[in-house]
C-alpha cells in the first residue's frame, strides 16, 4: 500500500466517523490500531484497501454508530478531493476578502497540493488520530508564480481529529504566510506565533463555512493543534525546542496587545474581527524584513520597560482613531 | 494653582507610582480615580496627585448615569493632543530612576517566559543578518528578550536571584550580544574588550546550554576580530620577540615546571579572565621553511602549532607537520588570525589536538588541587 493511496482512504473514514468520533471514545483506540497497521497490508488499490480495512474494524468489535457509519466509508472515497478543494476555496476567500478589506491582498494566485509521508513529522506523542497532517507554504520558484499551500499527510495517523484540523492548517497557512510582506522562517515568533492567534480566532469565526460537517470538532481539533505546536519539554529535538519557544512569544505579544486593545475600546470578548485580527492583517502586511518582526515582538514583550509600554500604547490608540489605520507605526513604536 | 498641601503630596508619590499611573491612563479610554488606581496598583491617592499635577492633559468627561447615591464620580479622559507629552514624562521619570528600576516596576517573569526568551534571545543573536540595520535590529530583540526573561543588557538580572544555569546562559547570550554590537561598531577597543569578556564565559555556559544552542553562540564569539589572546600559549623561545611585537599586551609568566624545554608560557594580560588555564596552543614564527622540520625533531605533537611567517614557502612544511598556518601580511590581519587561532583551539579542544608530550604531564600536575 503505497501513502498517497492510504491517506486517500484513511481521509474517506475519517470524514465518515467525524459525527460519531465525539461520542464513541472507546472506539477511538481500535480505529487508531488500524490506520497505524496500514503499511503492514498487502492491497495496492485503494478501493480493495478500504474493504479490507472495514472489515477489520467491524470484526474488531466497535460500537453500532460506528458500524452504521461504516457503511458509507465507500461513497466517501471519490469526494476525498473535492472536501478538499472545498474547504480550500472557502479558507482562500474568507481570507483574501478579509485582507481586502482590512489591508491589502497581494498574492495573484494561490494552488493547493497535496501528499504524503510515512512517518510521523511532529516529535509528540499523537493522541487518537492527531497530528497526521502538517501544511506549508513552499518557498515560490519564480516571483508572480502562484503561492503554494501544501497539505501533507501522514496516513497511519489521519483520524478524524486530524481530518478536522485542516482548516486550522489552511487557515494558517493562508492568514499568515500567503500574504506576508516579509520572508517566511519557521523561527519568526510574529509570523508564527502572534498570526496563528489570528488564524486560530478567524478559524474558529469561519469553521461552520469552511467544515459545515462538523464545525465544532474542528475548533477543537485546531486549538489542540494549535496549542501541541507550543509544546515543550526537556529534550524536545530542534527545530522544535526554539520554534515552539519563539511561537510561544509570538503568542504571548499577541494576547497582551489583544488584553490592551479590548481596554482601550471597551469591546466585547467575542466580537469579530476584532481589533487585534484587523492590526493583525495590517502588520502582516507591514514588516518586510524577519529582524524588524523579531525586534517588534520583542519590545512588546519586554514589560519591564514601561517607557516604552507607553510608547506601545500611544500608537495603538494613534492607530485606533486614525481612519487609515496605517500599522507601520504600531510596528516601529519605540 | 497648587496649594502647600498639594505640593506636599506630590513630593510623595514616587517616581515608579508616577510612571505606573500614567502608563495605565494611556490603557484605558477613560477612568475614574479609583478605577485607574486599582488598574495600576497604586493608591487613589497617587492617581489624584498625577491627575491634579497634570489636568491640562485630561478632560473632565460630563457625569453620566449613577449607578449609586451619592456624589457622581468624576471620569476623566487623556487629551489625544497631550499623548507625546505624557510619553515624555514616562521617559524622564523612568530615566530618573536607579539602576534597580526594572524590577521596581515589573513583576519577576515566570518560569515558561524566562526559558523561551532565553531561546528567543539566543535565536536572534544566532540568527544575525550582512544587513547592518537588520543586525541591529536582532541584537536589540536578543537584549529585549534578555530583559524579558529578567535580565538587564550585561545578563545580571534584575529579578530575585535566579538559578545557576539560567544565570549563566543569560550573562553568555548578553556578552555574545555585546561581541555582535562591538562588531557593528568596528572599534577595535570595543571588538577586543567584548570578545575577552565572552571567552571566559563562553567555557562557564558549556556547562548549562545544549549545543545546539551553545555552538553559533560560541562561533560568533570565536570568529568575531578581535585581537586578545584569551588563552595562555606557548611561545617557541626564538619566536617571542616577534611575537611581543604583534602583541605588546603578551606577558611571560614564570611556570617552569609547567613548561615543556624551548618554550615559554605567555599569557595576554588584556585577558583579565582566561577562558582557560592551560595553555592549548603553541605559537611559532619560523622564517626558514627547515624551520618545521627541526622543530619537529624536539616535539612529538605539531596539531597544536600556529606557524606565523612572512614566507608563503613555510606553508607546505607546517602543512605537513599538521600545524596551523598563519601568513603575516598585515599586522592587523595577523594579529586577528592569531588571535582567533588561539581562542578557538581553547574553547574547542577538539579531540585529537593535544599539547606537546612534556606539557601533558604538566596539564596533569595543573589539575592537582
Amino acid at each position: 500500500m503505497y501513502p498517497v493511496d492510504a491517506w486517500r482512504v484513511h481521509a474517506a473514514l475519517a470524514h465518515q466517523l467525524l459525527d460519531t468520533w465525539p461520542v464513541c471514545p472507546k472506539d477511538h483506540q481500535i480505529v487508531q490500531s488500524e490506520l497505524e497497521d496500514w503499511s503492514l497490508r498487502a492491497e495496492n488499490n485503494a478501493d480493495k484497501y478500504l474493504r479490507l480495512l472495514i472489515g477489520r474494524l467491524r470484526s474488531a468489535g466497535v460500537q453500532q454508530r460506528v458500524l452504521d457509519a461504516l457503511d458509507g466509508v465507500q461513497d466517501q472515497l471519490e469526494h476525498v478531493d473535492e472536501y478538499l478543494r472545498s474547504m480550500f476555496e472557502a479558507a482562500l476567500g474568507l481570507t483574501r476578502d478579509c485582507y481586502q478589506r482590512w489591508a491589502d491582498w497581494s498574492v495573484a494566485g494561490v494552488d493547493l497540493k497535496l501528499g504524503a509521508v510515512t512517518n510521523p513529522v511532529y516529535p509528540d506523542l499523537a493522541g487518537f488520530g492527531e497530528l497526521g497532517v502538517v501544511a506549508c507554504v513552499p518557498p515560490r520558484e519564480e516571483p508572480g508564480a502562484p503561492a503554494i499551500v501544501k497539505l501533507t499527510f501522514i496516513p497511519g495517523l489521519l483520524g478524524p481529529p486530524s481530518w478536522a484540523s485542516v482548516p486550522y492548517l489552511l487557515c494558517h497557512e493562508l492568514i499568515c504566510h500567503v500574504n506576508q510582506a516579509g520572508p517566511m522562517s519557521s523561527e519568526d515568533p510574529f509570523g508564527e506565533g502572534w498570526m496563528d492567534l489570528v488564524a486560530l480566532q478567524l478559524h474558529n469565526h469561519w469553521a461552520g463555512k469552511i467544515f459545515p460537517w462538523a464545525p465544532a470538532l474542528a475548533r477543537s481539533a485546531g486549538a489542540r493543534l494549535s496549542d501541541d505546536v507550543l509544546r515543550r519539554w526537556r529534550g524536545l529535538p530542534e527545530p522544535h525546542m526554539t520554534t515552539r519557544a519563539v511561537r510561544s512569544r509570538g503568542r504571548e505579544a499577541a494576547r497582551w496587545v489583544e488584553d490592551e486593545l479590548k481596554q482601550l475600546t471597551r469591546t466585547n470578548r467575542r466580537s469579530v474581527p476584532s481589533e487585534l485580527i484587523r492590526l493583525s492583517l495590517q502588520l502582516n502586511r507591514a514588516s518586510p524584513t524577519l529582524a524588524g518582526r523579531i525586534e517588534f515582538i520583542s519590545k512588546v514583550n519586554d514589560r519591564s520597560n514601561l517607557r516604552r509600554q507607553a510608547g506601545l500604547l500611544v500608537q495603538l490608540r494613534r492607530w485606533l482613531e486614525d481612519t487609515e489605520k496605517a500599522a507601520d507605526k504600531v510596528l516601529s513604536f519605540t | 494653582m497648587y496649594t502647600a498641601a498639594m505640593a506636599g503630596a506630590l513630593a510623595d508619590v514616587t517616581g515608579v507610582e508616577t510612571i505606573k499611573t500614567l502608563v495605565a491612563c494611556l490603557g484605558v479610554p477613560d477612568f475614574t480615580v479609583d478605577e485607574l488606581a486599582q488598574q495600576a496598583g497604586v493608591s487613589s491617592r497617587t492617581v489624584d496627585t498625577v491627575v491634579r499635577r497634570y489636568q491640562y492633559a485630561f478632560d473632565r468627561m460630563p457625569n453620566g448615569k449613577q449607578d449609586r447615591p451619592g456624589r457622581p464620580r468624576v471620569r476623566w479622559r487623556l487629551r489625544t493632543d497631550h499623548l507625546d507629552e505624557v510619553l515624555e514624562a514616562v521617559d524622564s521619570y523612568q530615566s530618573a530612576l536607579g539602576p534597580g528600576w526594572r524590577s521596581e516596576v515589573a513583576d519577576a517573569p515566570g518560569p515558561d517566559t524566562v526559558e523561551t526568551s532565553l531561546i528567543m534571545a539566543a535565536a536572534a543573536i544566532t540568527r544575525g543578518s550582512d544587513d547592518p540595520e537588520q543586525a541591529k535590529q536582532l541584537i536589540a530583540a536578543a537584549q529585549n528578550s534578555l530583559a524579558a526573561a529578567g535580565f538587564g543588557p550585561d545578563g545580571s538580572p534584575w529579578t530575585e536571584q535566579p538559578d545557576q544555569e539560567l544565570a549563566g546562559r543569560a550573562r553568555f547570550i548578553a556578552a555574545v550580544a555585546d561581541v555582535a554590537d562591538s562588531c557593528l561598531s568596528h572599534d577595535q577597543q570595543r571588538i577586543d574588550e567584548a570578545q575577552a569578556r565572552a571567552m571566559p564565559l563562553l567555557e562557564d555556559a558549556k556547562r548549562y546550554m545544549p549545543a545546539s544552542e551553545w555552538l553559533p553562540l560560541a562561533q560568533k564569539v570565536l570568529d568575531a576580530p578581535g585581537t586578545v589572546l584569551s588563552a595562555p600559549v606557548l611561545v617557541e623561545e626564538n619566536s617571542v620577540s616577534y611575537f611581543r611585537k604583534l602583541f605588546p599586551t603578551l606577558r611571560a609568566r614564570l611556570r617552569k615546571k609547567d613548561v615543556p624545554a624551548g618554550f615559554v608560557f605567555m599569557t595576554d594580560t588584556r585577558a583579565k579572565l582566561a577562558a582557560s588555564l592551560i595553555p592549548v596552543t603553541s605559537l611559532f614564527n619560523f622564517e626558514n621553511p627547515a624551520e618545521p622540520k627541526l622543530k619537529w625533531a624536539v616535539t612529538a605533537k605539531s596539531e597544536d602549532w600556529v606557524v606565523v611567517s612572512r614566507k608563503p614557502e613555510v606553508l607546505a612544511p607546517a602543512a605537513e607537520h599538521g600545524a596551523d598556518f598563519i601568513l603575516h601580511r598585515k599586522n592587523e590581519t595577523a594579529k586577528t588570525e592569531i588571535a582567533n587561532a588561539v581562542n578557538s583551539k581553547a574553547a574547542w579542544k577538539v579531540e585529537g589536538i593535544h599539547p606537546p608530550a612534556p606539557l601533558q604531564q604538566s596539564q596533569a600536575n595543573l589539575r592537582q588541587p
